[in-house]
């Protein structure tokens, strides 16, 4: 968010917890081609419902 | 009927007994009052009470009954709730100095037909700075203490939620839960509460923290409440686009259906990685009890948990940040420095990351669902991997150790929130300290009927909702 002053160690624990968050996250991502873009997900939701 | 024994009372029992005239609006009110002035000072739970209006609705809740006309199925009970719903003419805290700053200006949908029901609000609640905060720390307006154990955390963010309907200071109260917020409290105190499938609940008039995320729902000390209060929120609403059309379930009659027959999923992944021994026991106890009434037990294999809590924790961040970004910008210094870091770890989030972790939404929930729902009616977990800590124990702040501390409370909570499936927290027994450890059923979206009939069945067939703390 632009404007928003963090301070250089704060910036360096925010970035290095985007990287722990995206390398726990990347199996999943990998799986998610261009071509399998979901319909929506309400859409999962009612297909999965009781 | 004396004040100890009315607060002893469910939510359903106690608006029974006021429709039955064995108890008064007015009798139940000053008993939740005065256990409220009591326990107060212990557990730091009331953020307002607003006793004279709430005994002035309790009059009128009696004329109403003399007259032979009961609102709904919660006429007379009072409740207290999270300071993050608003109500018109009174500006919310939402747990800090950041908020609307003014009186809002319409009600919040779930106070209104709490309200339409014949429910009584008596005041507000502590509750985590923003709700943005699992553990029940709150630095502008003290901590949040547990009522089994005041030394310890009552899990957040429905920090008096949780701790308030357990020391029978509040017959039943509105948590929010965005990654764990609902069931944690519930946990760590010893009560009962649904996080409903997103979209079930209508979030008008409640502070937002994620809006892919957030959802509404009840602290009680039994499953039978949370069905009946749930039956009173859930359900389509104008005022949000997101709240689902589908027609509610009648969730009482649900109570009542047989559990014999249906089939628990016990996960071989993720839940049980690390969890403390004793709560290993407790969740084995409890497929136990389970088996006695019939219910089947199988072993189900997870897909991608910790990926998707991964992708959960993203969208969380960057919503709250985008939320949060004017505040962030012009009054930082209003926001504990624990609140202000995770939010500007949000900052961080790359926008692609973020979308993919939102589309990856749909393929997650059909892939969990065959894993899961292909095989049994619900999935049985922990709500937690570890024992209560103490406050002081996980009093990290903003510091270097907070980000660990706090993913490993939400661990095990965050992915129902990503997958938006319904999950039922209810008791399922104590440790060797003394401190309740809850269980955790994850249904199918719009499943929450099936949650309650298994976790009604397990109260039934167990004490464990019935003890009471000692303060």
């Amino acid at each position: 968010v632009q404007g928003v002053q963090i301070s250089r160690e704060g910036a360096a624990e925010c970035a290095a917890w985007v990287a722990g968050v995206l390398e726990r996250a990347a199996p999943a991502f990998a799986q998610v081609a261009f071509e399998d873009e979901p319909a929506g997900y309400t859409a999962a939701q009612r297909r999965s419902a009781p | 009927m004396t004040e100890a024994e009315i607060l002893e009372l469910s939510c359903a029992e106690l608006a029974r007994a006021i429709a039955a005239r064995r108890v008064t609006a007015v009798q139940a009110m000053e008993a939740a009052l005065a256990r409220a002035a009591a326990v107060q000072p212990r557990l730091n739970c009331f953020l307002r009470v607003d006793a004279d209006a709430a005994l002035d609705a309790a009059r009128l809740a009696d004329r109403e009954i003399a007259r032979g006309h009961a609102r709904g199925p919660l006429h007379g009970v009072p409740m207290a709730h999270k300071d993050m719903y608003h109500r018109a003419g009174i500006a919310s805290s939402w747990g800090g100095r950041i908020g609307p700053g003014r009186p809002a200006p319409a009600t919040a949908s779930a106070l209104e037909r709490l309200d339409s029901a014949g429910a009584i609000q008596f005041g507000v609640l502590n509750m985590a700075e923003c709700a943005f905060g699992p553990t029940g720390h709150n630095y502008h307006y003290g901590h949040c203490r547990n009522a089994w154990d005041p030394e310890r955390i009552t899990g957040g963010s429905s920090s008096g939620s949780g701790t308030t309907v357990a020391a029978r200071a509040n017959f039943a109260a509105l948590g929010s839960d965005t990654g764990g917020s609902i069931r944690l409290p519930a946990t760590f105190c010893g009560t009962a509460g649904v996080k409903p499938t997103y979209g079930r609940v209508s979030r008008a008039g409640a502070m937002p923290l994620s809006y892919s995320m957030d959802t509404v729902g009840p602290l009680a000390r039994t499953v039978e409440d949370c069905a009946l209060i749930l039956g009173v929120l859930a359900g389509e609403d104008p005022r949000d686009p997101t709240a689902d059309p589908r027609a509610v379930p009648d969730y009482m009659a649900a109570l009542g259906r047989p559990v014999a027959g249906l089939a628990i999923g016990r996960p071989r992944q993720y839940y049980y990685q690390g969890c403390d021994a004793e709560i290993v026991a407790l969740m084995d106890a409890s497929l136990e009890a389970f088996r006695r009434l019939g219910a089947r037990v199988i072993e189900v294999d997870l897909p991608e948990m910790d990926a998707w809590n991964a992708a959960g924790s993203m969208i969380i961040s960057a919503e709250a940040a985008a939320l949060h970004g004017n505040w962030l910008r012009s009054r930082p210094q209003d926001y504990s420095p624990q609140v202000r870091a995770r939010l500007e770890s949000g900052l961080a989030v790359p926008a692609a990351s973020y979308i993919d972790s939102l589309r990856l939404r749909g393929p997650a929930l059909a892939s969990f669902s065959r894993a899961v729902f292909s095989k049994v009616d619900v999935l049985h977990a922990p709500v937690v991997s570890f024992q209560t800590p103490t406050i002081a124990e996980t009093d990290v702040g903003g510091g270097p150790k907070m980000a660990q501390l706090l993913a490993q409370v939400t661990r095990l909570t965050r992915p129902a929130n990503y997958l938006g499936v319904p999950a039922l927290s209810v008791q399922a027994g104590f440790t060797r300290a003394g401190m309740p450890v809850g269980m955790q059923l994850l249904g199918r979206p719009f499943g929450e009927a099936t949650l309650f009939a298994l976790g009604h069945a397990f109260q039934g067939a167990t004490d464990f909702h019935r003890r009471a703390p000692k303060l």
